[in-house]
């Protein structure tokens, strides 16, 4: 079977002509859908994917080839004859070639990339400084297995204080104003400093 | 593209005459005697400005009983006709509000001055749910998303233009120096930049251009010590305009939300006191009260020079932080520092050494 597919992968390159492995496409159905499954990765990584794909078109063309009138084949010119058919394909599509090496090529680089095992860094006790104000990240429960919980707990206290600082703060402002003018129909709030020093 | 390289020259062709204008006039002499001169020789402008002029005047002169003394030289001048101007004309200003690295937010400005002579502004955001505020003489009222609607007494909607600026720009003169740096094109209009920078150099520095016409604000930078643009609100569309009364009056007042009382924690004498204060930097509120998340109890105090609002927060220590915190967000700052039994932390827009001064700086007074 892995030979048939390496016959059948070199088949769809045109790397490579046999006319077993066109006989078995045609009935061994799994293999039909590998090809067809080559096709759609070759389009896919080739970035020629049009955007409407439907999938299975084969049982409609069958049909309309049942309608059809049986074609005559017409008789072999030189080019046709196997040996020669063999060797023009090869040299027009050398250039296709190698832009099916360069697809193979991407494909196991990025599959490596991909799957690279996440880095696990050790985590930090007690960072002094944290992320920007207000954008607290959640903590991923993933990273959290590997995480010393209790200088999780003292992260988690410092953020949750200074929070409660800079909202406090916040809310300190919006009432600065209504306060000004509260005190300046009462006493005045600057002079309530003032005299609280006193 | 052609109404704006036209709109250029127009504003090219103007520019020389204004200034020659201005230059030729001495400074000691008032300004309508300038604008006058200027708008003689305008004739495309002349009626639009003069009727504004005219009518700047009368209510200056009116309502406020205030000679108008603008002078063209003095950055300061520029300033109290910003303030006066925005209390007095009728306008629709949108604007954006830009801090770097995040999301630009649109807000919609509107002033009017009603018939009856009530006072009616409006500030939105127009992004997402937005909040929305609406002041009437000196209730501000504010609707937001997640809280029920609320009224409150205040002088002021609480925006992205800092309070005094846009009213009591002289009270600035204490700890800022303000320079007339040139002219410039903004948002279509002929203005006038102003640098603002603080006397001691503790504090962010600001840029500000003022149409030269009706004297309003199209941009406001904020700089960090070392230039770099933290805050910016530039302004995109200008309507100096009476018909803006006209959106108000569909204004159902009585259907404003109550007015809350807001009972602040009453004013004491902290034991402790700052040794080093920004100049100009005054205590505006000093009390003790719990921390609306946590719950904990803090001594407080709020200082402002005007532009910027610092509060000062001191707490027994609770052992989570063993090192000083240092965050800075653009703008914003918070350091907190501890000596193992009190922890001290200032919060508010100026730069991290100068909130590591005053931390260190406090004292216990006796």
């Amino acid at each position: 079977m892995t030979q048939q597919l390496e016959k059948l992968s070199a088949f769809v390159d045109g790397e490579h002509y046999d006319p077993d492995i066109a006989k078995s496409l045609t009935r061994d159905p799994e293999l039909a859908d590998k090809w067809k499954r080559y096709h759609l990765v070759r389009d896919c990584i080739r970035n020629e994917m049009s955007t409407d794909i439907h999938f299975d078109i084969s049982a409609e063309i069958a049909k309309k080839l049942e309608n059809e009138l049986p074609m005559i084949a017409p008789k072999l010119a030189w080019r046709e004859l196997p040996i020669v058919a063999n060797v023009i394909p090869l040299i027009k599509q050398s250039g296709q070639l190698a832009v099916a090496a360069c697809a193979t090529a991407v494909m196991i680089f990025s599959y490596q990339s991909y799957n690279q095992p996440e880095e696990t860094l050790p985590f930090l006790t007690a960072p002094t400084e944290f992320g920007p104000q207000g954008g607290l990240a959640p903590v991923s429960l993933n990273k959290s297995q590997s995480v010393d919980r209790e200088g999780m707990a003292i992260v988690l206290e410092q953020q949750r204080q200074i929070n409660a600082i800079i909202e406090d703060h916040q809310r300190q402002l919006k009432l600065k104003n209504a306060g000004q003018n509260r005190n300046s129909e009462t006493p005045t709030a600057e002079p309530s400093v003032d005299q609280a020093q006193k | 593209m052609l109404l704006g390289a036209f709109g250029f020259i127009s504003w090219s062709v103007a520019g020389p005459i204004n200034t020659a204008a201005v230059q030729s006039e001495p400074s000691s002499e008032p300004s309508l005697a300038t604008e006058q001169s200027l708008q003689s020789r305008n004739e495309s402008r002349a009626l639009r400005s003069e009727i504004q002029q005219v009518i700047a005047e009368e209510l200056a002169q009116d309502v406020l009983k205030v000679k108008n003394i603008f002078d063209p030289l003095s950055a300061i001048s520029w300033l109290e006709r910003l303030a006066r101007q925005t209390s007095l004309l009728n306008y629709e200003v949108s604007f954006v509000l830009n801090i770097p690295g995040k999301d630009t937010q649109p807000f919609l400005w509107r002033h009017a001055k009603m018939d009856d002579g009530t006072q009616i502004e409006q500030l939105s955001l127009l992004n997402g749910p937005g909040f929305e505020n609406i002041r009437v003489n000196d209730v501000v009222s504010v609707f937001q998303p997640g809280y029920p609607p609320y009224s409150m007494y205040g002088n002021a909607i609480d925006g992205p233009i800092p309070y005094a600026l846009l009213h009591e720009p002289e009270q600035l003169q204490m700890s800022y120096q303000f320079l007339l740096v040139g002219r410039n094109r903004i948002s279509g209009r002929s203005a006038q930049q102003i640098r603002i920078t603080s006397i001691d150099k503790t504090r962010y520095g600001y840029h500000l251009w003022l149409d030269e016409e009706t004297g309003m604000l199209l941009k406001l930078n904020m700089h960090g010590l070392d230039g770099k643009l933290l805050q910016q609100i530039q302004v995109t569309q200008l309507k100096v305009d009476d018909k803006v009364a006209d959106v108000f009056s569909q204004l159902q007042r009585d259907n404003l939300p109550r007015v809350i009382n807001v009972v602040s924690p009453p004013q004491r004498k902290h034991e402790w006191s700052l040794t080093f204060l920004p100049v100009g930097m005054k205590p505006v509120k000093q009390d003790i009260h719990q921390l609306a998340i946590t719950g904990q109890v803090a001594e407080y105090s709020l200082f402002s020079d005007g532009l910027v609002n610092v509060s000062v927060y001191i707490q027994a220590a609770t052992g989570v932080f063993q090192s000083d915190v240092n965050l800075s967000n653009g703008a914003n700052t918070v350091h907190s520092r501890t000596d193992g039994k009190v922890q001290v932390t200032v919060v508010g827009d100026i730069p991290l050494i100068t909130a590591q001064l005053m931390a260190k700086s406090i004292e216990v007074t006796n």
